[in-house]
């Protein structure tokens, strides 16, 4: 009976693994890291990890869990609450609208797609950013970001390709 | 959801209180998440960072050699202008400083962010820290506290776009506002005379406006071009780990009670100093 609740314990957790590893990007993303470069505009890590698992596992990752962590993200950063919600909410639309596109195909296309909805993103935020502050808002940053994030989305697909597997079988 | 983000953007940008205190709330509750995960994080950039200082250990000793002896000649003057300096005030029974203490504090958390430049500290209400407060590190002013949880708190930095701190030139004592714009050199702007800034020039705070203390380093001018002058920071934002907040008691403006003064004194002077 223990033995059972237990194992039904840790299918529960491991369907919770999206939304956790989202919940790590976004802790990592406020992470003081010393790296040059890096260390100004950090890598918009949740934005790939929403991406990644509205291609693969979107019924693992609801709206409302998306929208909870982009609230979790502004305040966090300190920025204007409810952008980057809004931001990743878009990012999730567009990816679960393109999966069926995108699924099956070759590495290549998805990081394509990647650098498409991060450079979407992108303007977005800079956009909104601009309103938000009524003031021109530099617009370097946000490039910068956006080719960080493609940069290293192939190790961050890599990653979550290892988590995505724990959770196969687990319903 | 996306109604829901804007509305909350729509809040946030009219600065509804709920949301201001929800900000503190969750910057409270993940604070010690942060700290727990950002050690780690500091221990392997110290170790980074000192595998870079092995490297030049014998030039940077060197360095600090040359350094020491040249600071001891000014330790020696700067003992006898403090002197110098007491004895004079004695002399003008001028007002002394306000006091000023400091909390040390971590950082936890850097906004890493394109729109904003902030950091989390450790620090909050129950160590002192309170919102307006100067923070500076060894090298200079970084910035200032923009919210204050109990256990934490948030540190708007002298580069971001909101930031606005009013500066004096050391030398021509050249008043300004020194502005962020996000990226890691700074503007001044309301300067009250363009002609005696010249580059290498230093910054330091003016005390103007009450929020910061006067005096405190904060950078120097590296381009002047017309109107446009640039200021880059003494302090290094990507590598701060630990900064102080200053506890700065700016005098305020208390109404002496009438008892205390003798009879007449108040309307005497006054009246003295509108016959002149």
């Amino acid at each position: 009976m223990s033995l059972e609740e237990l194992a039904r314990l840790l299918r529960v957790l491991r369907l919770l693994l999206p939304g956790l590893v989202t919940y790590i990007a976004v802790m990592l993303t406020v992470m003081p890291l010393g790296i040059p470069f890096i260390a100004v505009v950090t890598p918009f890590l949740s934005l790939m990890a929403v991406y990644y698992w509205s291609i693969y596992r979107p019924d693992l990752l609801p709206p409302v869990a998306v929208f909870t962590l982009g609230i979790l993200q502004d305040i966090l950063t300190g920025g204007p609450v409810g952008l980057l919600a809004l931001v990743l909410l878009l990012v999730q639309a567009s990816a679960v609208s393109q999966r069926r596109i995108l699924l099956g195909q070759a590495f290549s296309v998805e990081w394509a797609g990647l650098l498409l909805i991060a450079a979407g993103a992108g303007a977005v935020s800079w956009m909104l950013a601009c309103a938000y502050y009524f003031a021109l808002v530099p617009p370097i940053p946000f490039v910068v970001q956006a080719l960080i994030t493609a940069a290293l989305y192939p190790l961050g697909s890599w990653l979550f390709n290892r988590v995505a597997r724990l959770t196969i079988g687990a319903e | 959801m996306v109604g829901a983000s804007v509305t909350l953007l729509g809040l946030s940008r009219a600065e509804y209180k709920p949301i201001e205190s929800a900000r503190v709330l969750v910057l409270d509750y993940a604070t010690p998440v942060l700290d727990v995960i950002s050690r780690p994080v500091a221990s392997a950039n110290a170790l980074f960072a000192e595998i870079g200082t092995l490297m030049t250990i014998y030039a940077e000793n060197e360095r600090l050699t040359l350094e020491n002896e040249r600071l001891h000649a000014w330790q020696a003057e700067a003992r006898q202008l403090a002197q110098e300096n007491a004895a004079f005030r004695g002399l003008l029974r001028a007002q002394p400083e306000p006091g000023m203490a400091f909390i040390s504090a971590r950082v936890v958390g850097d906004s890493g962010g394109p729109f904003v430049r902030t950091l989390i500290l450790n620090a909050g209400g129950e160590d002192g820290v309170r919102k307006g407060e100067a923070v500076v590190n060894g090298d200079g002013l970084v910035g200032r506290v923009v919210e204050a949880g109990n256990r934490s708190s948030r540190v708007l930095l002298l580069t971001d776009l909101n930031s606005r701190v009013p500066v004096v030139l050391e030398k021509s004592r050249v008043r300004a506002v020194l502005e962020g714009d996000n990226s890691n050199v700074l503007r001044l702007s309301f300067l009250s005379n363009f002609d005696e800034v010249k580059v290498d020039d230093r910054v330091m705070t003016s005390g103007h406006g009450g929020i910061f203390p006067a005096g405190i380093p904060v950078g120097a001018v590296v381009d002047v071009e017309g109107a446009s002058v640039r200021v880059a920071p003494l302090v290094a934002f990507g590598k701060l780990e630990f900064v102080q907040v200053l506890r700065f008691n700016f005098p305020e403006f208390e109404p002496v009670s009438e008892p205390d003064l003798p009879a007449g004194v108040g309307d005497g002077e006054a009246g003295g100093v509108a016959k002149k």
